[in-house]
């Protein structure tokens, strides 16, 4: 278990060391310049020198990437130069948006996908699958912005059930707040809650025809008994993994549902920010991202290991 | 014991079903092993899982026969149909004890599931008696046992959990559907003992499926011999080894290796068994047969009983003794 854990730590630091460097070269190479994005057209080369010398730019790029990583060891990830306030406060803002929202779609994808998805399965064949299946296949082809503006369209503007745009903080207006998320949240939910569906339907099917469950029905237990304490556990197994992927992708990928919807995301933080050439938010947020992705593999990898007892951690 | 008249398994369309096991009837009485012989795809699997009621779906499907247990008719009733109905003694198991066995839960779970439905007891109590299961069959350690998982046991071992499993309902039938072909020799051989040992001791009938002679031999007090979806030939062991009447039987028996052989190429019987529902008129062997008269291509061969409980399906069978 330590071995395991020590080694786990051991990747995890050369695959966040070579992320650096890849995001941070890349960035740098990427045509165009805070400077001007900051100053405009009508700086005089002085004050861009200035600026330039000021936020560091006109130093080699070895030696800016040795600065910035140094600042990261010891937990600073810089100030933005388009904020002009500290990058992890920035990210903050924006994670708890993205946190809560990937969070609350999680929650409709379970509710909806997995038990739907088993239904299909049990049901397989018959007409209540080939409807399930077929509004799955529908829900997953659909892009997102158009579900979320039909949301708007129906439970905000003509229900007005739920609030159309942006996100106050839960910790300035209580956690009613929520109820901004609730339609973005299932915008997003509906294409991933059909993935979901299908990928656990097929993995119900796969571990129906495994031999083991032949051995579950001949020992005389009745059908449902045998989907819930032979086929359910195994077939998990394969969902687990699109869950922690899904999640991640969640993260930091919503840009387009976060635009429909106004929110303060990361997504939305990380095209703007690119389009600033604001490189410490860029640095910041996907050195994050990066982290978030390693965790979620380690939580995908740990919770196969209560899964499925065939699986050591070495 | 266990009684199956004239069982019809079907595959395709209603209007136009194959029959892959075309009107199979045998009986099988109190502490007797059955071995249902054949090569593969003559229809012994599909036959045994229809017996059991576990027949694929969508898929295969009982279209005739009966299939009574102790009298009572329990044809297309799944395992659990079975059991509600009051006749769930009867259990089966398989060729791969490998997959039989879910992975993700301890085999005291799997067995005292089985307890548990047969049974009616709880938690502790069906422990108690997965346990006794697990010494009955020979397990080593089995306290210890019963917290393991299948991928910590070798094939072997697993195949003993299998039975247990399957004497949890303290079976009058055991079906076992070539329970050792996946497993060493050696093990074989102890595996082949301790059904043997539980059929005498438990007073239990098996009806053993293989395509190997030297088990039926070996194990068997009778052998039903399947060829194209049919009993071609049933008699006691001794008598079918010593008077084989059908040409297919023979013909088995000539490719059966022997310590005396020496080493000369084995004989073999010429040509493929038919597809399913590919033999319009006469007998299913007379493309192979090698005494094959006219006759046999038009007409279906009789079933004739050469001598007291040894029957065979051709018209013109082999000379073994006295025939009607």
């Amino acid at each position: 278990m330590w071995s395991y854990a020590f080694k786990r730590a051991g990747t995890t630091a050369v695959t966040l060391l070579a992320a650096s460097i890849i995001i941070f070269a890349f960035i740098h190479i990427v045509p165009g310049d805070p400077i001007y994005v900051l100053l405009g057209d009508t700086a005089t080369p002085d004050q861009i020198d200035a600026l330039r010398h000021q936020l560091g730019l006109d130093q080699p790029i070895i030696l800016q990437y040795l600065t910035w990583a140094g600042h990261v060891l010891e937990g600073d990830l810089g100030r933005s130069i388009f904020f002009q306030a500290p990058v992890l406060s920035v990210i903050a803002d924006g994670a708890e948006t993205s946190t809560l929202l990937a969070t609350m779609t999680m929650i409709w994808v379970a509710v909806i996908g997995v038990p739907i998805g088993m239904i299909a399965a049990v049901r397989h064949g018959t007409w209540l699958d080939q409807g399930l299946s077929g509004a799955a296949m529908l829900m997953a082809s659909i892009p997102t912005f158009w579900v979320g503006l039909y949301l708007i369209l129906i439970f905000a503007a003509w229900l007005g059930w739920f609030p159309s745009s942006g996100y106050p903080s839960i910790f300035e207006g209580g956690v009613v707040n929520l109820r901004y998320l609730v339609l973005p949240s299932l915008a997003l939910a509906a294409p991933n809650a059909a993935l979901i569906l299908r990928l656990t339907r097929a993995s119900m099917l796969d571990v129906s025809r495994e031999d083991y469950v032949r051995t579950a029905r001949a020992k005389g237990i009745r059908p449902w008994q045998v989907v819930r304490r032979h086929i359910w556990r195994n077939a998990l197994l394969a969902v687990v993994s699109a869950f922690g992927f899904t999640f991640a992708a969640l993260l930091s990928e919503a840009v387009v549902t976060e635009t429909v919807f106004a929110l303060p995301g990361i997504g939305r933080l990380v095209v703007q920010s690119i389009l600033r050439r604001d490189y410490p938010v860029i640095q910041g947020v996907i050195l994050v991202i990066v982290v978030v992705y390693l965790l979620i593999n380690l939580i995908v990898d740990l919770s196969y290991r209560l899964l499925d007892p065939r699986v050591e951690l070495q | 014991m266990l009684s199956v008249r004239d069982l019809t398994v079907s595959v395709g369309p209603e209007t136009a079903p194959v029959d892959i096991v075309a009107g199979v009837s045998f009986g099988l009485a109190k502490g007797e092993i059955l071995g249902l012989v054949g090569e593969s795809g003559c229809g012994k699997s599909m036959t045994s899982l229809a017996v059991m009621g576990l027949l694929p779906q969508p898929g295969p499907r009982v279209r005739a026969g009966r299939v009574l247990l102790e009298g009572c008719d329990v044809t297309q009733l799944q395992p659990w149909q079975r059991v509600e109905a009051g006749h769930g003694r009867m259990a089966m198991i398989f060729q791969e004890p490998m997959t039989s066995l879910n992975p993700v839960r301890r085999i005291g779970d799997q067995i005292a599931e089985a307890v548990r439905v047969h049974e009616g007891i709880s938690g502790a109590a069906a422990l108690v008696r997965a346990r006794e299961l697990l010494e009955l069959v020979r397990l080593p350690d089995p306290k210890m046992q019963l917290s393991a998982y299948p991928h910590q046991l070798s094939g072997g071992q697993r195949q003993r959990v299998m039975i247990a499993i399957a004497l949890a309902c303290r079976p009058q039938v055991l079906v076992a559907d070539e329970p050792t072909t996946a497993l060493d020799v050696t093990i074989q051989v102890q595996i082949l003992g301790l059904l043997r040992e539980l059929c005498n001791r438990l007073d239990m009938a098996i009806l053993f499926i293989t395509h190997d002679m030297g088990v039926i031999a070996q194990l068997a007090d009778r052998v039903a011999v399947m060829y194209a979806g049919r009993i071609v030939e049933t008699a006691a062991v001794d008598e079918l080894f010593g008077k084989p009447r059908h040409h297919y039987t023979r013909g088995l028996m000539d490719c059966m290796p022997s310590r005396n052989s020496g080493a000369r190429r084995l004989p073999t019987i010429s040509g493929q068994p038919p597809l399913p529902g590919s033999v319009a008129a006469g007998c299913v062997f007379a493309l192979r047969c090698a005494a094959v008269r006219d006759e046999c291509r038009v007409a279906t061969p009789p079933r004739l009983e050469a001598s007291q409980g040894h029957e065979v399906l051709c018209a013109f069978p082999l000379a073994g003794g006295e025939l009607p």
